[in-house]
C-alpha cells in the first residue's frame, strides 16, 4: 500500500499540495484526473523524490521509494544525440538487468537504431514507457501516457497496463482523457486546489464529466 | 554502469561534431587546441596568481554550468542515489581533466586541490547553481520573441557599468578610457548572442530564409545602434580628434555581431562551439582595429557563416 500522509508542497510562497492524504492499494490501476495546473505532475515528482516536500510518502517495508518507481513522465526528457537502443541499455545497466525483455520492444515496434531527436512524439512516449518498464518496479507512475501515442500503441499501452495490475503492481495514471481512465482505473481521484477531492469507483465514473465541468 | 554512462556521454560528445557538419577526428583535436590555447593565454595575460584563482574560478564555473536538471532527473530517475553519485563523480571529474591537466601544467596546485575539493562533494548534488534575476534593457523588440529577451536585453548590469565608464572616459580626457566600456559591453553581448531560440520562433515568422536573416540582421542593428550611441556621441564630443578611431570602432563592433549572429545560425544547437566560434570571430574584428590584415581575414569568412546559417534556417522553415 503506498501511503500518502499530510503531504505538503509549496513553489515559494504557492501551496501546491495541501495536506494531502491518499492510499494508493497495490493490484489496482488509480487514476488521478484535475484541471491543467492542479498539482498531478507535483504530486507524481514528490512520489518520485524528485522534489522536496512536507509530510511522508511511504510504502510498507521499502525504505528508498524511488528506486522501486517506474516513472513515464509528462515532459519527456531525453539525452540528446543518443539511439533509442543506448536510452534502454542505460537503463538495463542503471537497473542491473540482464536484458530488455523482448516482448515490450516488440510490441512497440519502435527503431531502436535511430536517434531518439528524430522520433515523433508519440515515439518517444513509446520509449519512455519501455524505459520505465525496464527492472520490476513496485509503482509505476505514467503521467499522460497516452498523449500524442497512435492508435495500436495506444492499444498495446493499455494491454501493458493491464499486465502490471495482473502482476500486483501499484499503477498511477493520470490522463486528459477520461474514457481512457474509466476503461482502465479502479478508482479515480480528482486532486482540485492541492487537495484529493473527490473519489470515484467505478459506479460513480459517470459523475466525472460534469463534476469536472463546474470544477475551478 | 559507469563505464555505460561515460562511454555514452562520450559518444554523444562525438556526435556533437558530426551533427554541426564537422568530422570528430577534426574537431575533437580542434577543440582541445583551441581550449590549450585560451587557457594558456588566459595564465600568460593575468598577473601573478590571480591567473590560477581566476582559472580555478572558471573550471568551478564551468562544473557547475554544464549540469542539465532534466538529465539529472532523468538519471536520478533511472538508479539509486549512490548509481547517481557514482556516474556525476565520474563524469564532472572527466569535465575536470582539462581543466586540471592544465593546472598541473601551471603548477597551480593548491587551486587544483581546491576544484578537486569542491567537486568531489558537488556530485553528489549536480545541481545548476541559481542565477540571479537580473533586469533587462529596454529595447523597441520587446515584442518580438527572442530579439529582445536574448542578445541585447539580459545585460542591464553591464549597461549600468558601460555608462559610468563612458562617463568616467569623458572626463578624463584620455579616449583610451572611453574604449574599454565599448568592450565590455560588446563583450557581453557577444556572451548573451549565442542562446538559441527553439526552431518553432523560427518557423513562426513565415518568411524565407533570407528574410529571416534580414530581419534578425536589421533588428540586430537597431539595437547595437540604441546601445552604443552613447560611446559613439561621446566620442565624437569629446574626442572629435580621434573620430576615425571611435568610428572605427563602432563599424568593428557591428561587423563582429553580424559575424556572431551568423554563426548563431550557422552552429545552430552548437552550445559551447557556437560561443568559441563567436567570440574567436569577434576577437579577430576586434584585432583588426590594430591589424586590418586580420579582421580582413575574418572578414573573408562572414559570406560562408551567411550561407551554412542560411541553409540551416531554410531546413528549419520546411519543416
Amino acid at each position: 500500500m503506498l501511503n500518502i500522509e499530510k503531504l505538503n508542497k509549496y513553489y515559494g510562497k504557492h501551496h501546491v499540495l495541501k495536506d494531502l492524504n491518499v492510499s494508493f492499494a497495490p493490484g489496482q490501476v488509480h487514476g488521478i484526473i484535475g484541471l491543467n495546473g492542479a498539482g498531478k505532475t507535483t504530486l507524481f515528482n514528490c512520489i518520485c523524490g524528485l522534489l522536496n516536500y512536507d509530510g511522508s510518502i511511504s510504502q510498507n517495508s521499502i525504505k528508498l521509494l524511488k528506486n522501486h518507481i517506474g516513472y513515464v513522465p509528462t515532459e519527456l526528457y531525453f539525452f540528446p544525440r543518443t539511439r533509442g537502443i543506448e536510452y534502454l541499455q542505460l537503463i538495463q545497466h542503471a537497473r542491473g538487468e540482464q536484458n530488455i525483455d523482448q516482448q515490450v520492444i516488440d510490441s512497440f515496434e519502435l527503431p531502436l537504431d535511430e536517434y531518439i531527436d528524430n522520433y515523433s512524439t508519440g515515439m518517444k512516449r513509446k520509449i519512455a514507457f519501455m524505459g520505465a518498464m525496464i527492472g520490476s518496479s513496485d509503482i509505476y507512475i505514467l503521467d499522460e501516457p497516452f498523449n500524442g501515442v497512435d492508435i495500436k500503441s495506444n492499444l498495446v499501452l493499455k494491454q501493458e497496463i493491464l499486465k502490471l495490475k495482473q502482476q500486483g503492481k501499484t499503477v498511477l495514471l493520470s490522463s486528459h482523457i477520461i474514457s481512457s481512465l474509466t476503461e482502465l482505473c479502479d478508482d479515480v481521484y480528482m486532486l482540485q486546489d492541492g487537495r484529493m477531492d473527490k473519489h470515484y469507483t467505478p459506479a460513480a465514473y459517470g459523475e466525472i464529466e460534469g463534476d469536472m465541468m463546474t470544477a475551478s | 554502469m559507469v563505464a555505460t554512462y561515460i562511454s555514452l556521454r562520450l559518444k554523444q560528445f562525438a556526435r556533437f561534431y558530426s551533427f554541426n557538419g564537422m568530422h570528430p577526428l577534426l574537431g575533437i583535436p580542434l577543440t582541445g587546441v583551441l581550449f590549450t590555447l585560451l587557457s594558456i593565454l588566459l595564465y600568460n595575460r593575468i598577473p601573478g596568481t590571480n591567473a590560477a584563482w581566476v582559472y580555478c574560478g572558471l573550471t568551478i564555473a564551468a562544473i557547475t554550468e554544464l549540469q542539465n536538471t532534466k538529465s539529472n532527473d532523468l538519471l536520478k530517475r533511472m538508479m539509486t542515489p549512490k548509481g547517481f553519485y557514482s556516474i556525476k563523480l565520474a563524469e564532472n571529474l572527466l569535465l575536470l581533466l582539462p581543466f586540471a591537466s592544465i593546472m598541473a601544467y601551471q603548477q597551480s596546485w593548491l587551486q587544483l586541490a581546491a576544484v578537486l575539493t569542491f567537486t568531489i562533494p558537488y556530485s553528489y548534488y549536480s545541481t545548476k547553481l541559481p542565477r540571479p534575476q537580473i533586469k533587462a534593457l529596454p529595447s523597441p523588440y520587446k515584442g518580438f520573441a527572442y530579439e529582445a529577451n536574448y542578445g541585447f536585453r539580459a545585460m542591464f548590469v553591464a549597461y549600468l557599468l558601460y555608462i559610468a565608464l563612458l562617463i568616467a572616459g569623458c572626463v578624463t580626457g584620455n579616449v583610451y578610457i572611453l574604449l574599454p566600456p565599448f568592450f565590455i559591453l560588446l563583450f557581453c553581448m557577444v556572451a548573451s548572442y549565442s542562446e538559441m531560440e527553439a526552431p518553432i520562433y523560427i518557423w513562426m515568422y513565415r518568411i524565407t530564409a533570407t528574410g529571416y536573416l534580414a530581419r534578425k540582421w536589421y533588428t540586430l542593428a537597431v539595437n547595437y545602434c540604441i546601445t552604443f550611441l552613447p560611446f559613439l556621441l561621446a566620442g565624437l564630443v569629446f574626442y572629435i580628434a580621434e573620430w576615425q578611431l571611435i568610428v572605427l570602432c563602432f563599424t568593428a563592433g557591428l561587423v563582429a555581431l553580424t559575424g556572431v549572429m551568423f554563426i548563431k545560425y550557422q552552429f545552430y544547437g552548437g552550445g559551447v562551439i557556437t560561443q568559441i566560434m563567436q567570440f574567436l570571430f569577434c576577437g579577430c574584428i576586434m584585432a583588426g582595429i590594430a591589424m586590418p590584415v586580420i579582421a580582413a581575414t575574418a572578414i573573408l569568412y562572414l559570406p560562408f557563416a551567411g550561407w551554412r546559417a542560411h541553409r540551416n534556417i531554410k531546413n528549419i522553415l520546411q519543416c
